[in-house]
């Protein structure tokens, strides 16, 4: 059962901006048939990323993610057999991605799509490789383990082997679904963040052409700088909590505030 | 045990003119000894405290977070331990004007904690414990949706002895402290039917108003005065309709509309407190 972990969405109130700072930082791509009252759609060929206009009563910041199966109503049934009180909704056929959107154990939120679907925007034509490329989505939940037995059953994902931590990391063969324990007490000396989504990573040609095209790029268009990391002793541990990630060694924010990591490929 | 609902927080990038926009229509002040400047801003309706949360890096913006005032802190700890031995509190850093602690009930909805009379609290948490002021607009209720709603309920009620009101024939929890309610509302992906499903949270905020047309008025006043002052737009287009639909469940509320920030306010006519 091939899957493909190929969707990331970011809810934003300035999502267009946002859409401008991963394609200048990162070379992601737009479709070539934009639909400009709607999210601006990228990718980095292999997973496609939704920058959303933030909608009435909702929060902004890293909202789901995105699984490709073979079979939708096979994988559904998969998770009403993990589970029999999760479920799933259709989505409004608009959508250039999902069919279906769902939920593991812990309430977190996932779209599901098919290679069959009438994709629509970069999902109809992801197949490129570039030199900077989404390598994991990490989702900090309190159920980890039951979690990643979830997504390891449902979806047939593979876990690798990591270094010592409580984290689990599940493989779709390129991209990697970082699966981290939430507890209140690693909030020590911030606000506690809700659980969900933490931070997707990149994997890069080089880390340090990354700061200096960032460098480059905040010098060209001041709006294209992020937020400030590390700053003040609750910056400090938001930054240190963050850091604990061994996927990346360089952290930034985007526009929206949306923690990344870089690494080296 | 008299446990009082009385913090709201809201994470914004636009946090200091949302605080604006609650001042300027619902009439809520803030404190007689603010923090400093830089830091988040607080209002107050006498009796709940509202916070205005710089969003911060890596953090999501809207609703976050509500608060509980206690008699004891440690001894309601103890009870949640009880309710489920795996819930935890954590100590919060001490600069924060309400929250001693931060917890989480059973589908991981953050709470702060809070504890009258030991002088912790500061800003509009100092002046609403010295006195209740009253005004003619302040917050009814809060409302959290989540997936195990009856568990959660049963936490509220068992932990802080909010009692559950009788309330319609809905499937949602109402816990009272006597003046404010908390609305438990069981999430269900299925009611998302022609919109992006929401992730579990608190939902909504509600006032209760001296008349709710005077508030129509008062926005269409306060908007003519500052274009800054307006809110999102609500229910355009199928999914904006299908949101608003959803949103209008709630008995408690018969006008709808937002914040600066986006986040959900229903208003109905009733005394004020």
């Amino acid at each position: 059962m091939p899957v493909r972990l190929n969707h990331v969405a970011i809810a934003s109130d300035q999502y267009a901006l946002n859409g401008r700072f991963y394609e200048s930082l990162f070379g992601m791509k737009p479709s070539s048939k934009p639909r400009p009252a709607r999210s601006v759609v990228l990718g980095d060929g292999y997973v496609g990323m939704n920058c959303i206009p933030r909608r009435d009563g909702r929060y902004s910041g890293l909202d789901h993610f995105g699984v490709e199966v073979e079979d939708v109503e096979d994988t559904i049934a998969r998770i009403k057999r993990f589970d029999p009180s999760l479920s799933a909704v259709k989505r409004p056929p608009i959508r250039p991605f999902a069919a279906y959107s769902a939920h593991d154990p812990d309430t977190n939120i996932f779209d599901l799509s098919a290679p069959s679907m009438d994709k629509k925007d970069v999902y109809a034509e992801n197949n490129w490789s570039q030199k900077r490329r989404i390598s994991h989505i990490a989702l900090r939940t309190r159920h980890a383990e039951r979690c990643a037995e979830f997504y390891v059953e449902v979806f047939g994902l593979k876990r690798l082997e990591r270094p010592k931590d409580d984290n689990h990391y599940l493989t779709d063969g390129r991209m990697t679904l970082m699966i981290i324990p939430w507890r209140i007490v690693d909030y020590y000396a911030q606000d506690p963040a809700r659980t969900g989504l933490d931070h997707i990573g990149f994997e890069v040609e080089s880390v340090e052409q990354v700061k200096q095209d960032m460098v480059f790029l905040i010098g060209e268009n001041p709006h294209m700088r992020g937020r400030a990391l590390g700053y003040g002793s609750e910056g400090e541990a938001r930054l240190k909590l963050f850091q604990k990630c061994p996927l990346g060694c360089f952290h930034l924010t985007d526009i929206e505030g949306v923690h990344i990591d870089v690494a080296e490929a | 045990m008299s446990a009082r609902i009385n913090h709201v927080a809201i994470t914004s990038d636009l946090y200091a003119m949302n605080a604006r926009f609650y001042e300027a229509l619902f009439g809520m002040k803030t404190g007689k000894k603010t923090l400093s400047p830089a830091r988040a801003i607080s209002v107050g309706d006498g009796y709940v405290g509202m916070t205005h949360i710089p969003r911060r890096d890596g953090r999501t913006s809207g609703l976050d977070h509500f608060g509980i005032e206690v008699d004891d802190i440690e001894d309601t700890i103890a009870r949640m331990q009880k309710f489920d031995p795996e819930l935890q509190a954590l100590k919060r850093p001490p600069i924060r004007p309400y929250a001693a602690f931060s917890a989480h009930d059973p589908d991981t909805n953050i709470f702060d904690l809070s504890q009258r009379n030991i002088g912790f609290q500061k800003d509009v948490y100092a002046d609403n414990s010295e006195t209740d002021r009253v005004q003619p607009r302040t917050l009814s209720h809060i409302a959290l949706r989540t997936r195990n709603a009856e568990r959660c309920a049963h936490f509220y009620a068992e932990v802080f002895g909010l009692p559950l009101l009788n309330k319609p024939s809905d499937e949602n929890y109402y816990l009272s402290d006597g003046r404010m309610t908390l609305v438990v509302i069981p999430w269900k992906i299925e009611d998302y039917y022609g919109m992006d499903p929401a992730r579990t949270g608190l939902d909504h905020i509600g006032f209760k108003v001296e008349s709710v047309d005077q508030v129509k008025k008062d926005l269409e006043f306060l908007i003519g005065k500052n274009p800054h002052m307006r809110g999102r737009a609500l229910g355009y287009g199928s999914e904006g309709e299908a949101r608003l639909n959803l949103f209008r469940k709630c008995p408690l509320g018969c006008h709808h509309f937002t914040d600066i920030e986006g986040v959900y306010i229903d208003v109905a006519n009733g005394e004020a407190n």
